[in-house]
């Protein structure tokens, strides 16, 4: 069920809301009534054009951005401030207008719409557009309830498949195809973006599949729901009402700290914005440098895998000759580090600049946009490319559990310096023992190592 | 049994209001209803007669609907008798539960007239031997 029209509805009706904002704004301008329109056109004009490359670096019309409600208003909000803050500075430069006393009047209008605006499109998506996958193990009735269930929520989860349990016959009724059995699980999840499994199982006879399909889970750190009760019950319900809402327990593989989270992500918006506004002089001088010294786009986009293996674009600025992927395929046999990542110490299709950016890690902040996002952190394990995740051990995809970072353990520990296990072992001790102390702890520990320029390749 | 060509739902419910609504939208749509609050009524009913649809709540006042249901399984005299269970315990497992005690269908309260009717008819009019699952009807896929 897909639903475009919701996207191309708000980007228009987003577009008509500005236009009236700026209306209103140079209303009863003391000028003749020439330079009204001129002045009124060339204000919507601008905000218009703003707001759809702001919306397109963040990607706010995009049917899935990742980002939940609280966030994807946070951005709106500073998207729009961010249009508005230029739009002042533009109309500061024109001496003869000194209308600046009514932004707040553009403001009053826009804002509010807007942002309700985004309110409603996020409550019909989420009405009409399933996002979240989920695995069902189990095709007898608990397992097909509870697919039934999810279908008729028609919240944000869809069930992508069942696997189904050695004792049970294939069923033809059930919402979703069956993808196997429950011993597949781990070949499904290497292959399928899933972000929770439900374990609809009996205790009784299928305990020891079920026991099997946690251990897997754990390992790759992917949440899982396990049936409640597993008793029948003609009138007692649950003390707690919202503990078992589902009938299912969920379990996480990380503790849950969901106040910390949430002020992770709102420090992670906050202070790539600002990062962004602060270094976007320097950011300017290196895109010219860069598109004068050498031919090719000045942004390197590369397929990453994000959280639970979805994959996302990571921006970064172009470092290497522009067929520089192509060249990959003869060197492989110098790699210098051992396991699936690919690195050598002087690699020859680094451009002359890029030597320099890379040296002070310039050609990485393209990535705030990232997390501006929402796709990336600023603290978390840096996200894999694709072939690497292919060859990790099932334990190593762990990694992806959590949103990617900017840094983390590994790039304040010594860099290349260390094995690839180690550094897994490294992620896998952040993940676990993440705190938000301790990411404001790797964020300091990071700022002199970048600005020295040591370890980095 | 029978006498009359109508046919006869033993309607098991204990809440008294809401068995009279059901009551009355199955009697204005040419059924024979046979009410009963509890368990024990309905057995002494079962004793006695092979109703065409058992219409049951699970939360009874004694015994429960699942324990009515299994008794009414248990009986070959009823195989071919369809269960339905009315109820607004609706978590996933509770219908999974109903279902391994052999319920062939559950509607979940609050329902309307012609949902329950819908779900009545299909029942008994609807192939029996692969014990659809009336459930799905919502999506309008007939089984």
């Amino acid at each position: 069920m897909r639903r475009p029209t919701d996207q191309t509805l708000n980007r228009v009706a987003d577009g008509i809301l500005l236009v009236a904002g700026c209306a209103v704004a140079t209303m009863n301008l003391p000028w003749q009534p020439g330079w009204h329109w001129v002045v009124f056109l060339c204000m919507s004009g601008l905000a218009v054009l703003l707001w759809t490359i702001g919306g397109r670096v963040l990607r706010h019309y995009d049917v899935w951005n990742g980002r939940g409600v609280g966030g994807d208003i946070v951005l709106t909000i500073l998207l729009l401030g961010v249009v508005l803050g230029i739009m002042m500075v533009a109309h500061r430069l024109v001496p003869a207008y000194r209308a600046g006393s009514y932004f707040r009047r553009f403001f009053v209008i826009a804002a509010p719409g807007i942002v309700w605006l985004r309110l409603t499109v996020l409550w019909l998506q989420r009405r009409e557009k399933p996002i979240e996958p989920v695995l069902i193990i189990g095709t007898g009735p608990l397992g097909r309830h509870t697919g039934l269930e999810i279908l008729d929520r028609k919240d944000h989860v869809r069930v992508i498949g069942y696997l189904r349990f050695s004792d049970e016959p294939i069923h033809d009724r059930l919402p979703a195809e069956v993808l196997g059995t429950a011993s597949d699980l781990e070949d499904v999840l290497k292959r399928l973006v899933v972000s929770e499994v439900f374990i609809s199982g009996r205790t009784d006879s299928q305990r020891s599949e079920m026991q099997g399909a946690i251990r897997v889970l754990e390992r790759f750190g992917i949440p899982f729901a396990l049936p409640a009760g597993g008793f029948r019950f003609a009138r007692a319900r649950p003390e707690h009402e919202n503990a078992v809402a589902d009938g299912y327990i969920h379990y996480l593989s990380v503790k849950h700290k969901p106040v910390q989270l949430a002020l992770k992500r709102l420090f992670d918006i906050g202070a790539s914005a600002s990062a962004l506004a602060l270094l976007s002089p320097l950011m300017l001088v290196v895109a010219v440098l860069i598109k004068v010294t050498s031919r090719g786009p000045v942004l390197f986009r590369q397929t990453r895998v994000g959280r639970h293996g979805r994959p996302f674009h990571m921006l970064k600025f172009r470092s290497m000759v522009a067929n520089a992927e192509e060249l990959k395929a003869k060197l492989m046999a110098k790699n210098e580090q051992a396991g699936p990542v690919f690195k050598i110490a002087r690699d020859p299709r680094v451009t002359a600049v890029g030597r320099f950016i890379r040296k002070y890690s310039i050609d990485e902040l393209p990535q705030l946009v990232n997390v501006l996002r929402g796709e990336m952190s600023v603290v978390g394990p840096r996200p894999p490319v694709p072939s690497e995740v292919a060859r990790y051990e099932a334990w190593q995809r762990r990694r992806l559990s959590v949103r990617p970072g900017l840094t983390c353990v590994w790039q304040v520990s010594g860099r290349n310096e260390i094995s690839f296990d180690d550094w897994m072992y490294l992620d896998m001790e952040y993940i676990d023992h993440w705190s938000l102390a301790h990411d404001f702890q790797l964020i300091l520990k990071t700022v002199p190592i970048v600005l020295s320029g040591r370890g980095a390749s | 049994m029978q006498i009359d060509a109508k046919r006869t739902v033993l309607l098991v419910e204990d809440h008294a209001r809401e068995r009279e609504i059901i009551r009355r939208i199955l009697v204005d749509n040419d059924f024979n209803v046979e009410t009963t609050p509890d368990y024990h009524g309905a057995v002494k009913y079962l004793s006695q007669f092979v109703p065409n649809l058992v219409c049951l709540d699970l939360t009874l006042p004694r015994e429960s609907g699942f324990e009515l249901c299994e008794y009414v399984r248990k009986d070959a005299r009823f195989r071919f008798v369809p269960v339905l269970v009315v109820s607004d315990r609706s978590s996933p497992e509770d219908m999974a539960q109903a279902e391994y005690v052999g319920a062939n269908a559950f509607l979940k309260k609050p329902f309307t007239g012609p949902k329950l009717l819908k779900y009545v008819t299909t029942l008994l009019d609807g192939p029996h031997a692969s014990r659809p699952s009336v459930r799905r009807l919502r999506r309008g896929d007939v089984p």
